[in-house]
């Protein structure tokens, strides 16, 4: 059952130290050395925009498909479909262990009136976990390896490691974890989706349907992390004036 | 009040014990701890770290020595543990690459002001500046890569401003050695204040080795890079003031001492009571070190430990700002170089520091590159964008 915790929906006043705030004297001081001390070098940011342009220009790229699978000749055509699966299964099975983690959140800090509830959150944990087994699948229904991990998957994986750390870290409070989630669930609905849409290039209609119906299942996991945000938000929120 | 380390008689070894939980303690809050609590995580860091790294050289070189050098260094190991791991996960590579160069400032100007040997004070002054450079460079790399103003780790207290330019403090090796003090003549604090920069300066250079890899802007790499060479420059200017003739018993006690001496001035200034006593239980289990050390020394050099590490350690390291004396020190000394252990003008350094610089920066200067142009406001470079004011000419002019 819920109940009401402030530490699961508040933000607490305290000591933070982070603002200039804190110690206007020094900044005045900072500012006025900036002046005596100036920079040693001429140009500006740009100079770093061409070290990147430089490097991208001779860079190979971050990861590859493998060859082959052993006794399983994979078309060449097939390998961005594979990528993408792969993308979707790392994805997945990486959404099952984000949900275990905010299960654990809802059990440190107790739930709040229109957040989630522990089924609510297993629930969407078990699709995850259907969501990997589905792709696993369809990567070997097309002839793909799904213990690779392809490009797609390490790059979406870099792009949302941040999500894991804040689910995993002991302050964070269920409302910070449901906002992390949601970064996750924003990604994976849009992966399904545009994964849906390049098998339907492909003109594989049973498994473009698959995808469709997994990016339904995403989307409306998106739209209940959303109400339980919005809730949450009603919860800590008050006239300004 | 003074710290006599042989009056302290801390706890014996065999009663330091530790278990997994208070090895990886709640940490600290990166938003809301004194950037000083910080300041003082990382030192001990580093101190341990290089206590350990002497055990296991001492090890590898004195059989006779292996059975109390793994006793002592398996306790350090788990000081360290329990001290590095108060750091939060949330504070990433580069806000903590900022913090290890807010610790190498502020310690570096404490230890140079209280220094009492004018060469080895001169010296710290030297690797001061470098230091400050560091962190002028790094605080651009942050607000350039991730738009994050880096006076959030800082607080106020620490200057973000160019140094001695990176760039030219790339040296020959021979331009790095120094002149070590005499054992038989140097105050205690001397040999201190020394082997604390040593440790800290050493972490910093396995620190940035560490994580600049993790980095994935060309530019951030090529600097982490630059500075880590610094670092290790840094890391033989300071070990080379460190007397060689010591013995090593000496050299392990003086560890033990150096400990002590770094834990009791965390203790005298920690504001936060969690982490206060954790220095207070570390102080005492490093006198304990320093007794058990100081009957070895004294069973195998048949010589008093008094003789080393009696003295009254009587100022403990001011973790406090430095803004006037390293701004002055700048001024004065910003233009120095090195030719083998003496401090000239730069127009004298010596051809082959020339060459080798020379061949560093052929390519590319990301320290230069990094900083172009930048310099520190409230809130990052783009706050002045949206000023519409233009960021930063060359001020100081350009870099040989």
């Amino acid at each position: 059952m819920n109940h009401r915790s402030h530490r699961s929906t508040g933000v607490q006043p305290g000591d933070n130290h982070t603002g200039v705030a804190m110690h206007p004297d020094f900044v005045a001081e900072m500012v006025e050395g900036a002046t005596e001390f100036g920079p040693t070098s001429g140009g500006g940011a740009e100079l770093i925009a061409e070290a990147r342009v430089r490097a991208a220009r001779r860079a190979p790229p971050v990861g590859t498909m493998p060859p082959s699978m052993p006794g399983a000749d994979v078309p060449l055509e097939r390998l961005p479909l594979l990528d993408k699966l792969g993308a979707r299964l790392q994805f997945e099975r990486t959404g099952v262990r984000l949900y275990e983690a905010l299960l654990s959140k809802l059990e440190a800090f107790g739930g709040f009136d229109g957040g989630p509830s522990r089924d609510d959150l297993e629930q969407i944990r078990d699709d995850e976990l259907r969501h990997f087994a589905l792709a696993q699948q369809l990567v070997v229904n097309l002839g793909g390896d799904p213990t690779v991990v392809t490009p797609c998957a390490n790059l979406q994986a870099v792009a949302v490691r941040g999500v894991c750390d804040v689910l995993v870290d002991p302050r964070a409070t269920l409302v910070e974890g449901l906002e992390a989630i949601l970064v996750a669930e924003l990604v994976d609905r849009e992966s399904w989706d545009h994964l849906a849409i390049q098998l339907g290039l492909a003109g594989d209609a049973a498994i473009e349907a698959k995808a469709r119906e997994a990016e339904r299942t995403e989307g409306d996991h998106l739209a209940r992390v959303r109400t339980w945000l919005a809730a949450a938000d009603r919860l800590v929120t008050r006239p300004l004036h | 009040m003074a710290l006599r380390l042989l009056k302290e008689r801390g706890v014996p070894i065999d009663r330091q014990h530790f278990n997994w939980r208070e090895l990886a303690p709640p940490t600290i809050s990166k938003l809301d701890c004194d950037a000083w609590t910080r300041v003082r995580i990382i030192l001990m860091n580093g101190i341990e770290a290089s206590s350990i790294r002497f055990s296991h050289a001492a090890a590898r070189l004195y059989g006779g020595l292996q059975q109390p050098l793994a006793m002592i260094r398996r306790a350090e190991q788990h000081q360290q543990t329990m001290v590095n791991w108060l750091l939060p996960a949330d504070q990433t590579p580069s806000e903590t690459t900022i913090a290890y160069e807010q610790v190498a400032i502020e310690v570096t100007a404490a230890l140079a002001l209280e220094e009492p040997d004018p060469y080895l004070a001169a010296m710290y002054r030297f690797g001061l500046l470098e230091d400050f450079d560091h962190l002028y460079r790094f605080a651009a790399m942050m607000d350039r890569l991730e738009g994050k103003d880096a006076n959030a780790i800082l607080q106020g207290y620490t200057d973000i401003l160019p140094g001695r330019p990176t760039s030219i403090e790339h040296r020959h090796p021979l331009d790095d050695l120094r002149r070590p003090y005499d054992h038989h003549r140097a105050e205690l604090a001397t040999k201190l204040h020394a082997l604390t920069l040593v440790g800290a300066e050493q972490q910093t250079h396995d620190y940035y080795m560490t994580v600049g890899p993790m980095f994935a802007d060309p530019t951030a790499r090529e600097l982490y890079a630059e500075i880590a060479s610094v670092e290790e420059q840094h890391v033989t200017h300071y070990e080379s003031l460190c007397d060689p003739q010591e013995s090593i018993l000496e050299k392990w006690l003086l560890h033990e001492a150096c400990e002590a001496y770094n834990y009791w001035s965390c203790v005298e200034s920690e504001t936060d009571p969690r982490v206060k006593a954790i220095w207070e239980r570390m102080l005492d289990y490093e006198l304990g070190h320093v007794h058990h050390v100081a009957r070895l020394y004294e069973t195998h050099e048949r010589r008093d430990a008094e003789e080393i590490v009696d003295a009254p350690l009587r100022q403990p390291i001011g973790f406090e700002p430095h803004r006037d004396f390293v701004r002055d020190v700048l001024r004065r000394e910003g233009g120095l170089a090195a030719d083998g252990p003496r401090l000239v003008d730069r127009e004298h350094e010596p051809e082959r520091t020339r060459q080798v610089r020379a061949r560093l920066n052929a390519k590319d200067q990301p320290s230069n590159v990094v900083a172009a142009g930048w310099s520190w406001n409230p809130g990052g470079e783009l706050v002045r964008r949206l000023d519409g004011r233009k960021a930063g000419t060359a001020g100081r002019g350009g870099v040989p």
